[in-house]
């Protein structure tokens, strides 16, 4: 095959026929049914926070140990730190208009990439902030014998905050080549 | 034609008619077969949905590419991945011209392993071209000038080339 030609490249190119069969039905019920997780999902999400944040409030009123307000104050506060930022990147991700010129889109995507790097980083100090605390709290009650939680479960939080910060640094890792390659 | 294409049997049929280009968009920005045919059923119903919508603000071909090509970009943020590795190999069917066939997949898997070495801004050029798209279409497409389509276009079958040389079948 000659290589010098892109008629010759087109004709290899187009003689590619579809593996799978196109079925509009399945994919407009598929439609309706990830519309309606979004829906559950936009409810769900900040009702879980809005709950979790009324027990701490609650827990401060009614005299709750100071170390269990702490640890669900922290909690809170971890969450609304993470949900916000990422409602408005997948709020944002949603208008995106599909019939816009490429040109113009992938600058839309370059800016939301541009957030979601953010949003990376901003989870993984707020999660580092986090296990500070929560290991400076575990400290705390363990030298002055207020055992709130048993110690290994305090140690599987940990842990599991631990495994979270690699995460959300490898996400944003990839965020970081995936902007440059849509930069070249 | 913003009526006749608001209706669901005039879309379905446009989805038909382009269903081959659809897939063939889909290989360009996704190596994985499986999820290849997700991103194609994906970017049709996209384009179905978009067809409410349409307006006449371009032409109707360059519309359907936009979103295609969008779809794809989309897909690329979404898996947060590298777009360039491709190390799985499809097999080869054969039909009744065996050694035709074999040689014609060789060489359409080295192309599409080229294809998804090229940075996208050069990869979305030589698809449409591929497509057989005209300058001027693609420019629609991409919003970009006549004369920046020339320049990406040149580089974009440079690389090609190189890169197809390059890789064994």
């Amino acid at each position: 095959m000659k290589n010098d030609d892109l008629d010759e490249l087109s004709a290899l190119w187009q003689e590619q026929a579809p593996k799978a069969q196109l079925n509009l039905t399945d994919l407009q019920r598929k439609y309706r049914k990830h519309r309606w997780l979004m829906r559950f999902n936009l409810v769900i999400e900040p009702m879980l926070l809005v709950i979790v944040t009324s027990l701490a409030v609650w827990g401060l009123l009614s005299g709750e140990t100071l170390h269990k307000t702490l640890w669900i104050a922290v909690l809170v506060i971890w969450g609304w730190v993470l949900f916000v930022p990422l409602t408005v990147s997948r709020w944002r991700s949603f208008r995106l208009m599909k019939s816009k010129s490429l040109r113009e889109s992938v600058d839309d995507h370059i800016h939301l990439l541009d957030q979601e790097i953010l949003r990376w980083r901003l989870s993984f100090y707020a999660t580092g902030t986090l296990l500070v605390v929560l290991l400076a709290l575990t400290v705390w009650t363990f030298i002055s014998e207020l055992h709130a939680y048993p110690l290994w479960v305090e140690m599987i939080v940990f842990a599991g905050l631990i495994l979270l910060m690699a995460f959300f640094r490898k996400r944003r890792q990839a965020c970081e080549v995936l902007r440059e390659s849509f930069m070249q | 034609m913003k009526n006749m294409l608001q209706g669901a049997p005039a879309r379905d049929e446009i989805i038909q008619h382009y269903w081959p280009r659809i897939s063939r968009a889909a290989m360009g920005y996704e190596h994985n077969p499986t999820l290849r045919e997700e991103l194609a059923q994906e970017m049709a119903f996209e384009v179905w949905r978009a067809l409410a919508t349409f307006s006449n603000q371009c032409a109707l071909n360059t519309y359907i590419y936009r979103v295609m090509h969008n779809v794809g970009v989309d897909h690329i943020r979404r898996a947060g991945r590298q777009p360039i590795t491709c190390n799985e190999e499809e097999p080869v069917s054969l039909s009744p011209c065996p050694e035709r066939v074999v040689s014609d997949a060789q060489n359409q898997a080295r192309l599409l392993r080229a294809v998804h070495r090229l940075p996208l801004s050069l990869r979305q050029v030589v698809l449409l071209k591929l497509e057989d798209l005209s300058n001027i279409e693609i420019a629609e497409t991409l919003g970009i000038s006549e004369s920046n389509v020339g320049v990406r276009l040149n580089r974009g079958k440079r690389q090609l080339m190189e890169l197809m040389q390059g890789t064994t079948p």
